[in-house]
This record gives structure tokens, C-alpha cells and sequence, in this order.
């Protein structure tokens, strides 16, 4: 009835088959290893050719020519950050727009590189950004399947495997063999969702993406998720949606402007945010 | 500053690199195939474009261009011009499209780790494919015309000369993808240098014209010259390289690829800043 899934390159994933539950295939983390540790990361954000990167200031200035009014080059996004997630926890990320939330998930990533600092993550790292990007629009969708999955890092065999789950799931009906740029943006992000919760990493990085389609997805899609998120050996996710945070959340890491302001369990951090946000008291 | 992503032990970061190109390897070969797909998707000749494209006008060129200079030899001259455009094909993708590989790539770059090597080989391999289809065109139109070249060792050149153009045609495309990226500009700047240089490159230009004394510089300044001989050499006239193109080009290729080295050295993934 179901395939158990290939894992790529590492070997801390037990793969059960039949005796999973509702998600037909569930890898369950068994290597306590897993870690994220930041030392003093620090990440600037730049601002190129708004600074500097204009092809006439770069001509200007080998004739010795320097701005008189130098503007910033750059916008402190992470500051000092110091952090240890273990095996097991789950950890949200909270706090205004812009405080560093999403910057921070991309630098555990590895996408975002650090300006100081350092940052070891042990484990299979797996994302949920942006999941409505990165496809070919002229391709189908069933190719995108392909393409996709090799973003992450798995094989053409290990994707024909699980093609059909994933078609199946995100219930696109003749669409799935038709070009990508006939998609609704809808239609897109389903596609992209299906794929991205395929396959269970250790380490789950998830920006902000409950509630993805139209409302009878989002019941699946969190059905989904949860089996994702139960199933990884580190959860962290950004988000403003504190219900979840309290429902899911093992520790609570409150950002802003670029810096943790309080990290701790959800019933204590919490209570303080909403009073925060509320204007009732300074951080 | 590090960043250490630790799968099943730690690797030196030579090794991690190489490691990651081999998982990705799948993604640029299928990438390249959703490049070719998308090119001729919709078209009822498909691929075959790639050979008529450049055919028509190296027949249209040899028509107009070969009367205004006398030349005698119309099949040849055409057969002449043909070589010349599809190489000239290559080069002109890499150095203007590499600009968007990575802007292109944006979707990818921001969800995971890819390296972005993987989005800098996309246009030279995609533009090779193209390019060895239109080769084909090229040598079923000698056959035609009866001017096949003659059977030699001269003839084991021609594979030689793929991997040559790639080795050339990859560090181009990694230091055309990372300057574009950063200066929006280079795009229009690089488009009016590629159409100059093809006047000053022997495409359709009669390769006798640029050994006058006062146009030989441009034998070592301008890559295609050498390039397009070691192209022409056996497929065109049954001979074997020039040793003065070998070293040119050999001196082309290792400064590309230090220059795209260092460079891509010295950004690293901050470019991804710059998506």
C-alpha cells in the first residue's frame, strides 16, 4: 500500500512503512544529535545597488571620486545572536515584521551567510519558504515534481517513488500535466506545499505557511504538517499565529530588531509579548 | 564567520562542496532539459530550429555578403559562415543569458542550500546541446554540398574542441552570472560589446582580413578568433590545430577560471542578497 521513502545521504532517519498512522509514510528521527548551535551570529542585510552597487559609482570612484554623503551599505538584520536548540524542542520564532523572524530561519539554512559568528546545524535540514517559488513555468507540474525534489537534495529515482503521492495529494486533476504559467497562484502554492512536505527532514524550518489554499486544504495540509512537524527531531517555525504557538511549541524565542529579547517556555514568554504588543509595556 | 551544516560527520569544506555538487548533479542535467523543452515547446519543428535558424542566415550572409566581396565559392563560403554562427551562437548565450542564471534562480537560491554552480552551468550545457544539434546541420549540408572533410586524425580534434569551448564557456557564464547579478547594467553594456566583437570576430568576416599586420592583435585580445579556428580547422579545411591558437586559448581558459574562482571566492553566497 504505501512506499517507504529513500533518505538521502545520512543515516539518522528510520523509515516505517504500513504501521503509520494517517501520513503514509513517516520517517522517525531517532539520532538525539540533532542540534542547531549559533555563537554570536550577526547578519547584515545589504542594501546593494541602493548603497553602492550602481555601475557609475563604481566608475566614479577609480577616478577617485568618493560620495560626500555615504549612505548606509547595510541594515543590521540578525545582532549577536546566541542560541542552542537541542533534539526535540520546538521552537517558534516571534515578534514584528521585520524583526528578524524569516532572517534567521534562512540563516539556520544556510541560505543567508553569516556577517560574524558561527553556525553548526547537525542534521538533514528541510524548508517550507516562499514554497510558492522556484518553479519552471514552462514546465508541468509533474516535471516541477522533479525539480523541486532535487532542490532537496533527492535523487530522480527516490522522486519517481512518490511522484503519484504527491500528485494525489495536491489534487490538481489534468493540471498536474500542464504547463506551471497556467497555474492560479492557489493551484502554485498547493504544488508546492505537497512537495515540500513529502519528505521528512530532521531539522524543519517552516516560515509562516499554515493555511495554505482554499479551506478544505488547509484542513489537510495541517494534517499534513503536523505529521512533518511530529516527526522531525527540531521544529522551528516564524510566525505571528501564537494558538499554534501555544498548541505545538516547546520554547518560545521573542525577536526584535534583529536581537532575542526573551526565550523561554511559551506560558512565560508569551503572556509578555501579547502585553508588549498591546502597548502596555516596553520590552 | 562559519556555517556548518553536519549530515553524518564533519567534512572539510572542499569536500562538502564537491559532495553537494554530486547530490544536485540530477538538477542541472533536468534543468537543462527544461531549458531545451521550453525552447522549442510549442514548435512544430522543435529542435530542428537550431539548425535552420543559423542555416538560413549563413545562406542569406554568403548571398549578400560573399557578392560584395567576390567571393567565388558560394557553398563554401556559406558552409564557412554557418560554423561561425553557431559557435558565435554559444558565446553570445553564455555571456549575455549567464547574467540571469542566477537572478532566474532566485526561487531555488532562497529555499535551500543549492550550490549556485549548479544554476552557472545551465546556460553553457544547455547552449552546448544546441550548439552539437546545429553541428549536425553543418555536416549534413558538407554532405550535400560535397565538401565533407577528408578522413584523418585531424577528425578526433572535433570532440577535443567540445571540451575546450565548455572549459572556456563555464568560467564565462560563472563570471557573467555573478556580474550581472550585482550590476544591473553590464546586461545592455555586454549586449552592445558581443554585437561589436562579432564584427571583429571572422563569423562571417573572411579570416585572411584579420591577419593584415594592423588586425593580428586581435587574434590574442578577442578569444572567438582562436576559438573559431580550432573550430574550422578539422571539420572545415581536414587540418590540425594552429599551435599559436592552442596557447591563446589555453591562456584564455586558465585566466577565466581564476578570474571566476576569485571572484566567486570573494562573494560567496552574500550575492544571494543581491536576488
Amino acid at each position: 500500500m504505501t512506499k517507504p521513502l529513500g533518505k538521502p545521504r545520512q543515516d539518522s532517519l528510520r523509515v516505517v512503512g504500513d504501521e503509520a498512522s494517517e501520513s503514509t509514510v513517516v520517517a522517525v528521527p531517532k539520532n538525539t544529535n540533532l542540534a542547531i548551535d549559533v555563537r554570536d551570529a550577526t547578519l547584515h542585510y545589504p542594501l546593494g545597488a541602493y548603497a553602492r552597487g550602481s555601475l557609475k559609482s563604481v566608475i566614479l570612484s577609480i577616478f577617485g571620486h568618493r560620495d560626500k554623503s555615504p549612505k548606509p551599505t547595510f541594515v543590521p538584520a540578525l545582532r549577536t545572536i546566541n542560541l542552542r536548540v537541542s533534539f526535540g524542542e520546538r521552537v517558534a520564532l516571534i515578534g514584528h515584521n521585520g524583526s528578524g523572524k524569516s532572517t534567521l530561519l534562512r540563516a539556520l539554512a544556510g541560505i543567508y551567510p553569516l556577517a560574524a559568528g558561527d553556525m553548526t546545524v547537525v542534521g538533514r535540514i528541510g524548508t517550507l519558504l516562499d514554497i510558492g517559488l522556484g518553479f519552471e513555468g514552462e514546465s508541468t507540474g509533474r516535471e516541477n515534481i522533479y525539480y523541486r525534489g532535487m532542490t532537496m537534495g533527492y535523487s530522480r529515482k527516490q522522486l519517481r517513488a512518490v511522484e503519484e503521492e504527491i500528485v494525489k495529494f495536491a489534487d490538481l486533476g489534468d493540471f498536474i500535466d500542464l504547463p506551471m504559467r497556467t497555474y492560479s497562484a492557489g493551484m502554485v502554492v498547493r504544488l508546492g506545499f505537497a512537495i515540500s512536505t513529502q519528505f521528512h527532514p530532521d531539522i524543519l524550518l517552516v516560515d509562516e505557511v499554515f493555511g495554505a489554499g482554499d479551506a478544505a486544504f488547509s484542513r489537510l495540509a495541517l494534517e499534513r504538517m503536523m505529521a512533518m512537524v511530529n516527526n522531525s527531531g527540531i521544529f522551528v517555525v516564524a510566525t505571528h499565529d501564537l494558538a499554534m504557538v501555544q498548541n505545538v511549541c516547546s520554547r518560545v524565542i521573542w525577536l526584535d530588531r534583529g536581537a532575542i529579547v526573551r526565550d523561554g517556555p511559551p506560558s512565560s514568554v508569551i503572556p509578555d509579548y501579547i502585553r508588549y504588543m498591546a502597548g502596555d509595556t516596553a520590552i | 564567520m562559519s556555517y556548518v551544516n553536519v549530515h553524518s560527520r564533519e567534512l572539510p569544506f572542499l569536500t562538502r562542496y564537491v559532495a553537494d555538487l554530486f547530490t544536485y548533479r540530477h538538477l542541472c542535467w533536468n534543468l537543462v532539459g527544461a531549458d531545451l523543452r521550453a525552447r522549442f515547446r510549442r514548435s512544430r519543428l522543435g529542435i530542428l530550429w537550431a539548425v535552420i535558424q543559423p542555416l538560413a542566415f549563413a545562406l542569406m550572409i554568403a548571398a549578400v555578403w560573399g557578392g560584395m566581396f567576390n567571393v567565388t565559392d558560394y557553398w563554401g563560403f556559406a558552409i564557412y559562415v554557418f560554423s561561425g554562427t553557431i559557435l558565435w551562437e554559444f558565446f553570445s548565450n553564455v555571456v549575455v543569458g549567464s547574467q540571469d542564471a542566477l537572478k532566474g534562480a532566485e526561487g531555488y537560491l532562497k529555499q535551500t542550500r543549492v550550490p549556485f554552480f549548479i544554476f552557472q552551468l545551465r546556460i553553457p550545457f544547455t547552449s552546448l546541446v544546441i550548439l552539437l544539434f546545429a553541428i549536425a546541420g553543418l555536416v549534413m549540408l558538407q554532405a550535400v554540398t560535397q565538401k565533407l572533410p577528408t578522413l584523418g586524425p585531424h577528425l578526433l580534434l572535433v570532440p577535443v574542441f567540445f571540451f575546450v569551448f565548455i572549459l572556456f564557456g563555464i568560467p564565462l557564464a560563472v563570471l557573467m552570472s555573478i556580474i550581472g547579478t550585482q550590476y544591473r547594467d553590464v546586461r545592455h553594456i555586454s549586449t552592445i560589446a558581443v554585437q561589436a566583437l562579432f564584427f571583429l570576430s571572422p563569423v562571417m568576416l573572411q579570416r585572411d582580413i584579420l591577419d593584415k599586420p594592423e588586425l593580428a592583435f586581435l587574434s590574442y585580445v578577442n578569444p572567438m578568433v582562436p576559438l573559431l579556428d580550432m573550430f574550422r580547422a578539422p571539420l572545415l579545411y581536414s587540418q590540425l590545430w594552429g599551435q599559436s591558437d592552442v596557447i591563446v586559448v589555453s591562456i584564455w581558459i586558465v585566466a577565466l577560471w581564476v578570474a571566476a574562482l576569485l571572484l566567486s571566492a570573494r562573494v560567496g553566497r552574500k550575492l544571494v542578497f543581491a536576488l
